[in-house]
């Protein structure tokens, strides 16, 4: 099924609205919406909102023996499966292009940029590591999915505890919370996805003129943002100004300078505002939490 | 104050929660919970343009799919996605909308029910507690009135009842002790557990004492875990009506919840729609048409509530 494509007088005044630089929904140009991020009774289980797009991220942790080329080292999985839940135009069972570019930008940010040190996920070197599986439900889809998806899956890692194991020799005793308090994942650092959005200056369908058109850039696309755009730019960092996932995959052609500028001052400004939000809402949570469980 | 661990007596139901979740791309979407530990969403979409193949000449059709909160859906969800089926395919007016499609998701969102807790490291089985599988049935039927889009013969209830283990093993099942709603701390002492699923609609024959329209039962999964121990005798087939009686006054308990929390969402409705107004955040979007569908959502969810006062 075919989703319905945006009409032409949606297009129009989106065009004409971005060349005045006004968007449709009030924000500037460069401004993400504001995350809102709830945590579940369970450790590791957080839901995360920009606007109306809501995402729901839940870490679950077993013991199980390491494959054999990698005997000292955790693992970690990540499903991210769309349903129709997100919108009626992902059918199950069919991949859409979002939902490939998702799961391969949240691969990248949370497993291949080494977020979690996976040899501390080791128990017993050969025979026990600890498997994570961090499951990403995407609830609704208003725009930018991917960042929220991302910021959702990091926020779990961090918030989730796994219980503590203690060896002896060849014994593996794992402790229930019940009995110790469980522990954090150790994370090297947090990577925060943002998606800029590209739109052409001339409003012609045809935008492939090589002559450098100056393109109109958003930060954190809404929904008729996102299926009006003629290109993306996906950029993970950190907090430390360190440059984790860079993808453009295909989309109208940018020059460096054009690009730089967006990842040098906006990107680095923004995630750390990010950074701080995450952080601060983490120990509101603790503090909420200390009060009848003894966490670490 | 009852025996139970938690102080409830054997008929008491833990506190429900209902949220009329509002999700932007659904048609209607509410998340319902026993207590703390059972929380399910479902989202509904409907009557939208089927697939091809799916479509029906003279039939709306319906399709569930059901999510477990942790990895990807297993046997078991399918299982109970064709349960779901077979229960809301009775409830939903199929015929009233031939060839088109009415979609539903049903997010489970935590696994407290799970055998060995999850913090154990022994990671989840992925199992439905019968505490989930009642959740979700009536989340199903939540997102289907707040839809407001789609017929209904009524609404379905349901909830889980378990039998305690007693204490010698050849007593007689007349004597078997109930409890309804069991808590994730008593099912593992529990020798039979079923969840029962009443449909409540004005359109039924029959009268019935208090306020609340006549139920049938239109769904059960009773079953008993401990047949190999003791005799089939009459005293089984009793308990299964006195289950079924216990099942009942829970499920009257939780319409009449259900009920008032309809008022709660045209008012959360209107509250979100004028904060909409205030904040551009709905601004941009109407132009797309974003504001006739709610007014149109708004005026058969009228038509709803009316069709609830019979």
């Amino acid at each position: 099924m075919r989703p319905p494509s945006p009409s032409i007088p949606e297009r129009e005044f989106l065009f004409t609205s971005l060349k005045q630089s006004l968007r449709l929904d009030g924000r500037q140009l460069l401004e993400m919406r504001h995350p809102t991020i709830t945590f579940g009774t369970e450790l590791g289980w957080v839901e995360c909102s920009l606007g109306k797009t809501r995402v729901v991220a839940a870490i679950d942790a077993k013991m199980v023996k390491p494959p054999p080329e990698r005997p000292y080292e955790g693992t970690i999985t990540i499903h991210s499966e769309i349903s129709p839940m997100a919108s009626p135009e992902y059918e199950p069972g069919r991949t859409s292009d979002e939902e490939v570019t998702i799961t391969r930008m949240l691969d990248k940010v949370l497993r291949r940029s080494d977020a979690v040190d996976k040899e501390s996920l080791c128990v017993l070197a050969g025979q026990r590591v600890w498997h994570l599986r961090l499951t990403v439900h995407c609830l609704a889809d208003a725009g930018n999915m991917l960042d929220c998806a991302c910021l959702a899956g990091i926020i779990a890692l961090k918030h989730f505890r796994r219980p503590e194991v203690e060896v002896i020799g060849d014994e593996v005793t794992v402790h229930p919370p019940t009995e110790r308090a469980p522990l954090p994942l150790s994370l090297h650092h947090t990577p925060l996805c943002l998606t800029f959005a590209f739109f052409p200056e001339s409003s012609s369908k045809t935008a492939t003129s090589t002559s450098s058109t100056k393109t109109t850039t958003v930060l954190d696309p809404s929904l008729l943002e996102s299926q009006l755009a003629t290109g993306f730019l996906h950029v993970a960092l950190n907090a430390q100004r360190e440059l984790c996932v860079v993808q453009k995959a295909g989309g109208v052609p940018l020059t460096e300078d054009e690009i730089l500028p967006l990842i040098k001052d906006v990107a680095v400004t923004r995630v750390r505002e990010l950074d701080r939000i995450v952080e601060s809402r983490l120990k509101e949570d603790w503090e909420g939490r200390k009060t009848f469980v003894e966490v670490r | 104050m009852g025996d139970r661990a938690d102080g409830r007596t054997a008929e008491q139901l833990r506190k429900l929660s209902i949220v009329y979740e509002g999700l932007d791309r659904a048609d209607g979407s509410a998340r319902f919970a026993f207590g703390p530990t059972t929380p399910t969403l479902t989202s509904v979409s409907g009557p939208i343009e089927p697939r091809p193949q799916s479509e029906h000449p003279s039939l709306a059709t319906l399709e569930i799919h059901v999510r477990p909160l942790h990895s990807l859906p297993s046997t078991q969800s399918r299982q109970l996605a064709a349960v779901l089926k077979s229960i809301f395919s009775q409830t939903i007016l199929l015929n009233q909308n031939p060839r088109t499609l009415i979609q539903m998701v049903v997010q489970a969102l935590s696994v407290s029910e799970v055998v060995g807790h999850s913090g154990l490291g022994a990671g989840t089985a992925g199992v439905y507690g019968p505490g989930t599988i009642a959740s979700m049935v009536n989340s199903a039927s939540l997102a289907l009135i707040n839809a407001g889009s789609i017929p209904l013969r009524g609404v379905v209830c349901a909830v889980a009842v378990g039998r305690l283990a007693s204490s010698s093993a050849s007593a007689p099942a007349s004597t078997s002790s109930l409890i309804l709603d069991p808590s994730p701390e008593e099912i593992p002492n529990l020798t039979a557990q079923g969840v029962f699923a009443f449909l409540f609609s004005s359109a039924l024959s029959g009268t019935s004492p208090t306020s609340e329209p006549p139920s049938e039962l239109i769904w059960s999964n009773w079953s008993s875990t401990n047949l190999g121990t003791a005799e089939i005798d009459e005293g089984l087939v009793d308990e299964l009506g006195r289950a079924r009686e216990m099942a009942k006054q829970g499920a009257v308990e939780v319409w009449r919840q259900i009920r008032s929390s309809v008022h709660g969402m045209e008012a959360g409705r209107n509250a979100s729609l004028e904060l909409a107004g205030a904040t551009e955040e709905t601004r941009g979007n109407a132009g797309t048409g974003h504001a006739n569908t709610e007014d149109d959502e708004d005026d058969e969810d009228e038509d709803e509530d009316d069709k609830m006062e019979i």
